[in-house]
């Protein structure tokens, strides 16, 4: 399975103010900290170590992050898990 | 492409039983599990994705170890159910109580039955009701 095959969202789609600007899974947290691929901050996004950037994940969950390092396709971030939000996703199902 | 593969840390001298609880923070949105398997594949070689287990008495207790699970909705099954799924093994890695679900391959009905294994999502019990996420029941 591809994430092409199934991937038809967007961080765009998100409802509200806050958009995803980059995936991450909550569940893979350590010490604050968790990574992602370049691959899955959203088009026209540059990430920098210092940047504030704006994660979540398709159940629609949100979370102020701060780039913390840059590996090749590795970016890596400092969750502020205070201001995790969950914006209601009901009509989420797989697809 | 590069090579970024990094060692997956790997606790060792411990083997979890079939009977320990395992969580997954989240509605297991195929979507979400498909990002984390290849991000997995990539930094560390390994196809799988993040969940947490223990021997624990409840979910709740699960929920609550260091770090708390932030989803307000999620998954949970056992250890021997996840080993049930042929080819699926659960490694001990990071800190406790995290483990990584290694899955044999990632074709899509590989992903649906280890998503199978798990219950429909419910609400995190240690999560108060206004902090959103809807109802449950339905992936």
């Amino acid at each position: 399975m591809s994430t092409e095959e199934v991937s038809t969202a967007s961080g765009r789609e998100e409802g509200g103010s806050r958009m995803r600007e980059a995936w991450v899974d909550f569940n893979d947290v350590h010490d604050g900290r968790t990574t992602t691929l370049r691959k899955f901050v959203e088009t026209g996004v540059e990430v920098y170590v210092g940047r504030p950037l704006m994660v979540g994940d398709y159940d629609g969950n949100l979370c102020h992050s701060t780039v913390t390092d840059l590996d090749g396709d590795i970016v890596e971030v400092a969750l502020d898990l205070e201001t995790f939000t969950s914006v209601s996703r009901a009509h989420a199902v797989n697809a | 492409m590069g090579v970024l593969v990094k060692k997956l840390p790997i606790r060792m001298g411990y083997e979890i039983t079939n009977d320990a609880l395992v969580v997954r923070g989240g509605r297991l949105h195929l979507l979400d599990i498909a990002l984390a398997l290849e991000k997995c594949r990539s930094v560390y070689g390994v196809l799988g994705f993040s969940v947490r287990a223990a021997e624990v008495p409840d979910v709740a207790a699960l929920c609550r170890l260091d770090p708390p699970v932030p989803h307000p909705e999620i998954c949970r099954t056992t250890v021997g159910q996840l080993r049930g799924v042929p080819g699926v093994n659960l490694l001990p890695t990071f800190a406790a109580p995290h483990y990584t679900v290694v899955l044999p391959d990632s074709d899509r009905m590989t992903v649906e039955l280890v998503i199978d294994a798990f219950s429909p999502p419910e609400r995190n019990p240690t999560r108060s009701r206004s902090t959103g996420g809807g109802s449950g029941g339905v992936r």
